[in-house]
């Protein structure tokens, strides 16, 4: 948590900064209003610039480099290392979890840049277990 | 008609009108949709129907506001093309939002247009497909605006369940706007090219501080993937539009009617690709796809939520050329357990199946619900109390096969025979059960554990006592629990036929005013 004071156009604005996970979804703010951002209405004015297409991060990982444990479980296999190169899928280690094996794939390739598990480690949901570069 | 060279030429006149409120004569605006990688609301209304079939209704309404300069603006249509045409032959009413009049902008006339084929597709028995594209409300028109969304969103509510009402988000969805689509059935996004919030990023960066991009805060890949908002996400529009005729083919006119049945597909032999899909092991993954794609028509399959909540499936299909809803537990994702998320998806997705009169199919393979704060915290009780509600409720013939694990309280809720199912089967490797063997030992034989000499040694084997006694389906099955074991193979032809035989049921709940289904 950082109090930053910012100046903008003159005016002063304090603000609290605090460092999210990168896995914290922004959570969109209840309206006041029924319609309260309809954008303005000037001619036929261009769209929105269509945004670059950013894609969600799959369930179970974080901007594509962090991979998560979608659920609570108890590593017991891990198949990389570090320094390792990975194909898109291919599975990192594996989490029992709810009666099941489940397999950790990679999001994407990469190479592995750290293994934060060993295996018999108990871990939370949303826990980094790998780190991709 | 007069004629003589004097007379005006009342032809030429209706044209000359026509043309400036069509694409013709607005050669600017439609380059500049093109520009944005969007088609016209005529253009995509051209591409959702048949051929020619399609016919419009208000084209020359135009809006009455007066003021802030709007009593000088053509608003060409007042920004909204509705109408009605075939497609596949099955009359469809639909709307499409023009953003290249005001930005498509909802104003008094504009809202009207849409609640004219909002009742005339009501009162028909017809669907209702309304193309969504649009800045908001009319600034200009003040509380005339709002007035006209709140009368779309009764007619929204008015028309659920009596007939299939599809969204097709195709540009910018803000505001109150969004309300409309998230009333209906289905709502349909193109990556890239919708956008859906309550309020814009505008708005966030003052309040919260966040920075985000229109997509980050709504766009398809986050409704699809997060907020389950979307039901069918698409790379562009010309798929988009074609998988709204796809849905349109697996659903009926209204509530009234049964869905379109095809000619049944030949072959209902064994399917022994089934025996070999669930590996042997119990705590091994696999995917539930590959028994969807064994039990349906070939290449029927459409899966509806495919991206969020994805250790449910959820789709429509076919079964001897007769549509039904399939509901399954997908191992390879969370282990295919209930969590708050897959609840809501199932219990919507079997609300929309009944309500349509499509048959549900569930496949079961789930070792029970998710543990934890997070889910007990985020109300997993009532979210999973839905998918209860929705399954005793339904009226169409319900059929539930346990392809492995059915535990506990998620045994029940995926329909089991005591909650509503006609049929239920197991295939013989299921293991039905009130909780896995290791905690269920390790609550019944507490003290005979705690007092053996060797406490590890005396649980392994009353585990395996346990698993031997209870992990199988023939408890289930001696209590007429399950109706059958099947060989996986006959699965799909044990489906039929019991499908077959509960097409005409009929069940009449209890006169009341409506039920309380746990929101």
């Amino acid at each position: 948590m950082q109090r930053l004071r910012i100046t903008v156009n003159g005016r002063s604005y304090d603000v609290t900064v605090e460092e999210l996970g990168a896995e914290s979804a922004p959570a969109p703010p209840v309206a006041a209003g029924p319609v309260s951002t309809p954008r303005p209405m000037v001619g036929s004015e261009p769209p929105p610039p269509p945004a670059p297409a950013r894609a969600t991060p799959p369930a179970g990982s974080a901007s594509g480099a962090e991979v998560l444990a979608p659920l609570p479980g108890v590593v017991t296999e891990v198949r990389v290392e570090s320094g390792q190169a990975v194909a898109a899928g291919e599975v990192l280690l594996v989490l029992e979890a709810m009666k099941m094996d489940n397999d950790i794939p990679a999001p994407r390739a990469g190479t592995v840049r750290e293994v934060r598990v060993q295996h018999g480690d108990q871990v939370a949901a949303r826990q980094v277990l790998v780190v991709l570069e | 008609m007069p004629t003589g060279p004097e007379a005006r030429d009342l032809l030429a006149e209706l044209r000359d009108r026509e043309r400036g409120l069509r694409d013709e004569g607005r050669g600017q605006d439609v380059a500049r949709q093109h520009a944005a990688g969007k088609r016209t609301a005529r253009e995509r209304l051209a591409e959702l129907f048949d051929p020619g079939s399609f016919v419009e209704l208000g084209l020359h309404v135009r809006h009455r506001a007066r003021d802030f300069g709007m009593e000088r603006r053509d608003v060409p249509a007042d920004a909204v093309v509705t109408g009605f045409g075939t497609v596949d032959g099955r009359t469809v009413y639909a709307y499409a939002q023009d953003f290249m009049a005001l930005g498509g902008s909802l104003g008094e006339m504009h809202a009207r247009k849409i609640v004219r084929v909002q009742d005339l597709a009501l009162e028909a028995g017809c669907p209702l497909v309304a193309i969504n594209d649009s800045g908001g409300a009319r600034i200009h028109e003040g509380i005339d605006a709002l007035d006209g969304y709140a009368h779309i969103f009764r007619r929204n509510v008015l028309a659920s369940g009596v007939v299939p009402q599809l969204a097709v988000i195709l540009g910018p969805c803000a505001g109150g706007a969004v309300y409309s689509p998230a009333l209906t059935d289905f709502v349909f996004m193109v990556s890239g090219v919708s956008q859906m919030y309550i309020t814009g990023p505008d708005v966030v960066r003052a309040v919260l501080g966040e920075s985000l991009t229109h997509e980050e805060l709504g766009g398809a890949a986050v409704h699809s993937a997060r907020s389950g908002v979307c039901h069918f996400l698409d790379t562009d529009e010309a798929r988009c539009l074609e998988r709204v005729r796809t849905l349109l083919g697996y659903l009926p006119a209204n509530n009234l009617e049964d869905p379109p049945q095809l000619d049944p597909a030949p072959g209902c032999g064994p399917v022994e690709a089934l025996r070999a899909v669930v590996p042997a092991e119990a705590n091994r993954q696999y995917d539930m796809r590959q028994v969807i794609d064994g039990i349906l028509d070939p290449d029927s399959f459409l899966e509806v939520h495919a991206g969020w909540a994805q250790n449910a499936l959820v789709g429509l299909g076919r079964l001897g050329g007769r549509p039904m809803g399939v509901v399954a537990n997908q191992p390879r994702m969370l282990a295919g357990c209930l969590d708050i998320a897959s609840s809501e998806k199932i219990a919507r997705f079997v609300r929309t199946c009944d309500a349509f009169n499509l048959p549900l199919v569930t496949l079961v393979d789930t070792p029970g619900y998710l543990p934890g704060t997070d889910q007990e915290h985020g109300g997993i009780i009532r979210h999973g109390a839905k998918v209860l509600y929705a399954y005793a409720e339904a009226t169409v013939p319900k059929v539930s096969v346990v392809v492995r694990k059915a535990y506990g309280g998620a045994y029940i809720a995926m329909c089991s025979r005591g909650l509503g199912a006609d049929f239920a089967a197991a295939w013989p490797g299921a293991e039905i059960a009130v909780m896995g063997p290791e905690p269920a030992c390790n609550i019944i034989f507490r003290r005979e554990i705690a007092a053996d000499s060797d406490p590890e040694g005396a649980r392994a084997r009353l585990v395996a006592e346990y698993r031997e006694t209870f992990a199988h389906p023939y408890v289930a099955a001696a209590r007429g629990y399950v109706d059958a074991v099947l060989d996986p193979a006959d699965t799909r032809s044990w489906l039929r036929r019991t499908l077959d035989a509960a097409v005409h049921k009929r069940q009449d709940p209890p006169a009341r005013k409506h039920g309380n289904l746990p929101l």
